[in-house]
């Protein structure tokens, strides 16, 4: 049987928290709906109530301050992320992500705030948020908070959100240096989800890495950090052999599910191939 | 070689005949058909792969408001039907043999009261012993899914040809492989759907997206126990069929039997989840064992295959479509020894049937392996092997293929330079590697009855304007429009003055639809008939009109002119006014009808299955990741043997899908079960190659011409997707050195087999 729900259209964020409040836990906010509509067709959800975004001021925008960094509205779709002169210029492996996700359909759709909410695995942008350090913020009738985009994901599609919150924006501090990586790997056909997906950031110099991030989708009940992966290169150099030590401390903190993309097993040998050629890739505009 | 001919309309790139209507959205489709006091039909499917109904109970949905209809077994003649064997029944009767199953429909006033009786009904069942696997379904414990078939067999084949055992010892090299192949979805974009109407005369009118539509009417027919013209079949706009629309499902014969009890029209559509589970029938998959010997300088000497193909729970066509995996690919090749063997096996699983290459593709899997293999072993180029074996004007098959037209080794030459074989093999680079096979395919198969031809009737209009009857009917692959291109080359009419009717069987003359490749060729010598005809009558008035001789006379451009004299003419509308209004007038109609000059297989198999056969080669570039098992597909050549292009754009677009469809059957496609269930049931676990994921396609028709087609035509739908996988196998082989022999060759099987490959040496 179809979903029934009662559809809801509030004008503000004030109005949007009160309703989450008020029908707590029995709610959903609608945002682009490629994630949340296919879910109340399929019977994986079936809120009583659906709470539209559409029509709520203050979750939009895309700003860019050299000092602050950027900051993305949760309403903004994919499509205009990737297409931001600033982003391009400033946060090139956020715009190679979000160019990567789905095709332009969903893209035109589909926000960043829903994308995140989602908690969804095997989704692209969060790895590539993590990587960047960046953090959402979280707002509800009882105030607002920050956390960061590595704490938000909790678990296998479970965020940080409390049944009354919304994701109203998402901040990215100031770039810290030009190396980076985006590794999507989708051998069945370039619009599917990844097998594996693999962001890097790196600072420092080939003989000296300051830091590493290095974030990981699809092969984890969450998106996460490789922080074991990142400790073998920070601080040292980044030799062949340094890389691919770092490539298997990253697959040994996988733990990919078996699916139609292929076995945990292949998944995690992945992981190291993906996460090696992601650092030497980051480690050559390291310069 | 082409028969220089000075065509006015074929060849070119007309503007596609219904075009306007579906870019403009306008095109009605099933989901577009409403009529006065129309039902939602919902259908309640097995939840168990093989299970005894011990009771229904329906009364609790009967009394839901807003149920006019609730149906099972007792509301229909429990009679089974089905092409070959009349093995299924509209609503189980009894027991459920797979997951998805037809067992109850309820029609309501809208689709949530529907599907909310449809959870009233209550159903008692038995849970039974199932079987999913061909080859365990065989053996003597397995149980048994229709009591009267003896280990599930529902069809044998084996046939020998020539003196087998004396030709394998004549052989220098025998090779011995296995190969095995996955049940692949239609997916087309639209799932299969009708309104059905019953009126108080006791006559049915069903509006389906089928690709077939008097075998629909003969099949609605015989499910609900009438006689065929109390079925009116009209056929709507079809968002895809790939065979998987003709007609083989029950959605329409349930939607038949809800109307009727409702007195009120009712429409099912599949929802996606339905199709995946009960919806087209996918692809027959096949374990195939092969041994096949070879004399030194690289000829086939004999050849012998065992299949064990996948009916799941109802036969369909996939009787057919064994026969043609085990026999069809001796076409392709010249050698005279042979012994094919097939078993057709029931399992607890949604019933195969056809799809684009109709066994074909799993035959051509592990055919076209084996002479990669073969050629290897000789250390022969691939290329000559091919050349050395090919086909030619004039072969008979073993199985008694006659052979008119054949250009496969001019295909097999152009191949071989569009891929750049010889260059790119001399300058070999790391994980790149060629691979190539050739391919045929029938033009129309004689399998339905003693008969595979084709009817159309074409009247004139005072305007000059022709008009075609077809029940043909368009599939979305421009079927109308090569019609109307041939109907006005041979009218000497322009193509803006042709149209042609929706398929309509009230409306239209006998005739068998859409599968085999066949329209152009059948349909299409069938529409050039009666437009002869219509141009005799039509020259016979304008003889009376110009004073001179019928034989005298050219119809060119909408205008008919004296042989030699060219300022006599008269135009074709006046010759149509002239002959209507006058006393005694009468319409300028005619038919034309065509059968192939094709026999049915004797009882052993034997006999010219079509008439016409159309041939290919193709060959890609592949580069394999050795890291992570992926393959990518730099480059893929085409060359098809298909007679004279009608429709270049329509031809066109035959290759591409072909090819796209090809490299998801090689690559990523498969529909996988766990216990009957499909696991991979949507869009999202279930990927098809998207337009991102073609690599560079280069294609040319060769030079040919087919003398029994209508202008030299023949067909080419299925063609190009039938080798691709093995060609796609092939070359992986020739980059990394690994075969993968089950489908589909996903990156993790390449890797694990190179990783293999490097411990094992
Ligand atoms: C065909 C297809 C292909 C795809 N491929 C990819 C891919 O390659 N890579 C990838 O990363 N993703 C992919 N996706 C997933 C896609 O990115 C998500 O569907 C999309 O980002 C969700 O955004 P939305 O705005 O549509 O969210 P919605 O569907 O509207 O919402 C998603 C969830 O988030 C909640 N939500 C929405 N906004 C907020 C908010 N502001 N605060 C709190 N909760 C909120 C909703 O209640 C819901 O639970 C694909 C999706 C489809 C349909």
């Amino acid at each position: 049987m179809r979903a029934k729900f009662e559809y809801l259209a509030p004008t503000s964020l004030d109005e949007v928290c009160a309703l989450l409040q008020e029908h707590e836990g029995d709610a959903k906010l609608l945002a682009g709906g490629t994630a949340l509509v296919m879910w109340l067709r399929m019977g994986l959800l079936s809120p009583g109530y659906v709470i539209d975004l559409e029509n709520v001021p203050g979750l939009d925008g895309i700003t860019y301050d050299p000092a602050d960094g950027l900051r993305i509205g949760a309403g903004v779709k994919h499509r205009d992320l990737e297409l931001c002169p600033e982003v391009r210029e400033h946060y090139p492996l956020l715009q190679e992500t979000f160019y990567k996700v789905a095709q332009p359909r969903i893209r035109l759709m589909a926000t960043v705030g829903g994308n995140l909410s989602h908690g969804d695995p095997m989704t692209d942008p969060g790895a590539s948020f993590m990587a960047l350090d960046a953090e959402v913020t979280l707002r509800s009738s009882r105030g607002e908070r920050t956390v960061s985009v590595e704490d938000f994901f909790v678990d296998y599609y479970e965020t940080a959100l409390e049944p009354d919150e919304i994701l109203t924006s998402i901040h990215v501090p100031p770039p810290a240096g030009p190396a980076w990586s985006h590794i999507k790997f989708t051998p069945r056909s370039e619009e599917d989800f990844a097998t594996v997906g693999v962001a890097v950031t790196l600072t420092g110099t080939s003989s000296r890495c300051d830091d590493a991030r290095i974030a990981l989708n699809s092969v984890g009940p969450t998106i996460f950090r490789a922080r074991a992966a990142e400790d073998v290169l920070r601080g040292r150099d980044l030799s062949p052999a340094r890389i691919e030590e770092a490539g298997a401390a990253a697959a040994d903190a996988s733990d990919p599910i078996e699916d139609v993309r292929g076995s945990s097993d292949y998944k995690r040998d992945l992981t190291a191939v993906f996460v090696h050629r992601a650092l030497e890739q980051a480690a050559a505009r390291l310069g | 070689m082409s028969k220089a001919e000075n065509f006015a309309v074929l060849g070119q790139n007309v503007d596609r005949f219904e075009g306007h209507d579906k870019v403009t959205g306008s095109a009605a489709y099933v989901a577009d058909v409403f009529l006065p006091g129309m039902l939602t039909g919902r259908i309640l499917r097995s939840p168990l792969p093989h299970a005894r109904i011990r009771n229904i109970d329906t009364s609790r949905a009967e009394k839901l408001r807003g149920v006019k209809a609730v149906v099972t077994a007792e509301d229909t003649i429990k009679k089974g039907w089905g092409v070959f064997f009349p093995d299924q029944y509209p609503l189980s009767v009894g027991k459920a043999r797979y997951v998805g199953e037809e067992v109850a429909a309820v029609a309501a006033i809208d689709r949530d009261t529907a599907e909310e009786a449809l959870e009233l009904i209550d159903i008692d069942w038995e849970e039974l012993p199932a079987v999913f696997d061909a080859a365990e379904a065989m053996q003597p414990d397995a149980p048994l899914i229709h009591e009267e078939k003896e280990n599930n067999i529902a069809l044998t084949i084996d046939v020998v040809r020539g003196d087998i055992d004396a030709a394998f010892k004549d052989s220098d090299l025998v090779i011995e492989d296995s190969f095995e192949s996955v049940p692949q979805w239609h997916s087309a974009i639209e799932t299969i759907g009708s309104v059905a109407d019953y009126s108080a005369n006791g006559k049915y009118t069903v509006y389906m997206n089928t690709q077939t539509l008097f075998m629909a009417r003969m099949r609605l027919a015989t499910a609900l126990g009438v006689r065929e013209a109390d079925v009116r079949v009209i056929q709507t706009a079809v968002g895809g069929g790939f065979g998987g629309k003709s007609c083989d499902d029950n959605n329409a014969m349930v939607a038949a039997i809800l109307a009727r009890k409702a007195r009120r029209p009712v429409k099912i559509i599949n929802t996606r989840e339905e199709e995946f589970l009960a919806g087209s029938r996918p692809r027959v998959n096949m374990k195939v064992w092969m041994r096949m010997g070879f004399k030194k300088d690289g000829r086939i000497r004999a050849k012998h295959m065992r299949i064990i193909a996948d009916n799941g729970a109802y036969s369909g066509k996939a009787p057919a479509i064994t026969g043609v995996a085990a026999l069809r690919h001796d076409t392709c090749y010249k050698y005279s020894d042979v012994r094919s063997e097939a078993y057709l096996v029931y399992t607890n699983k949604i019933p195969t049937g056809a799809f684009r290459g109709f066994g074909n593709p799993s035959a051509e899997f592990s055919v076209e392996q084996m002479m990669d293999i073969a050629a290897d072993e000789l250390g022969m180029d691939p290329f000559e092997m091919a050349r050395l074996n090919a086909a030619e004007e004039g072969y008979v098959s073993p199985h008694g293929n006659r052979v008119i037209s054949c250009e496969l080794r001019q295909c097999i030459d152009r191949t071989e330079r569009m891929i750049g074989w010889k260059e790119k093999r001399a300058a070999r680079k790391p994980n790149r590697g060629l691979g190539m096979g050739c391919t045929v395919h029938v033009s129309g198969k004689r399998h339905f009855g003693d008969y595979d031809g084709s009817s159309a009737t074409i009247k004139m209009n005072e305007d000059g304007k022709a008009f075609i009857l077809s029940g043909e009917g368009e599939t979305g692959q421009g079927h109308w429009t090569a019609m109307c291109q041939i109907a006005a080359e041979e009218l000497g009419v322009p193509f803006s003055d042709v149209a042609i009717s929706e398929a309509d069987t009230d409306l239209t003359t006998f005739c068998l639809g859409n599968y085999a490749s066949r329209l152009t060729y059948v349909a299409g010598n069938a529409v050039k008939n009666a437009a002869t005809a219509v141009k005799e009558i039509l020259h016979e008035t304008a003889a009376e009109m110009l004073e001179c001789d019928p034989s005298d006379l050219v119809s060119r451009d909408g205008f008919i002119f004296v042989k030699g004299a060219e300022q006599r003419s008269i135009s074709v509308a006046d010759v149509v006014r002239g002959r209507q209004f006058r006393r005694g007038g009468a319409p300028v109609v005619a038919s034309g009808s065509f059968d192939a000059d094709s026999v049915s297989q004797d009882a052993l198999r034997y006999g010219n299955e079509s008439g016409a056969y159309n041939f290919g080669c193709q060959a890609a570039e592949v580069e394999v990741d050795p890291d992570t098992g992926h393959v990518k597909v730099i480059q893929y050549a085409v060359a098809s043997d298909c007679g004279t292009v009608i429709y270049p754009i329509g031809a066109e677009g035959q290759v591409e899908g072909s090819i796209a469809q090809g490299l998801g059957y090689a690559l990523i496609e498969g529909i996988r079960m766990e216990e009957g269930r499909p696991v991979n049931p949507n869009f999202s676990d279930y990927r098809l190659a998207s337009m991102r994921d073609m690599p560079d396609l280069v294609h040319e028709f060769a030079d040919s011409y087919e003398p029994t087609g209508p202008f030299g035509a023949k067909g080419l739908g299925e063609l190009g997707m039938d080798p691709v996988a093995a060609i796609i196998s092939n070359a992986i082989y020739d980059a990394v050195g690994v075969r993968i022999r089950t489908l589909p060759i996903t990156e993790e099987k390449v890797l694990r087999a190179l990783q293999e490959k490097k411990n094992g040496s």
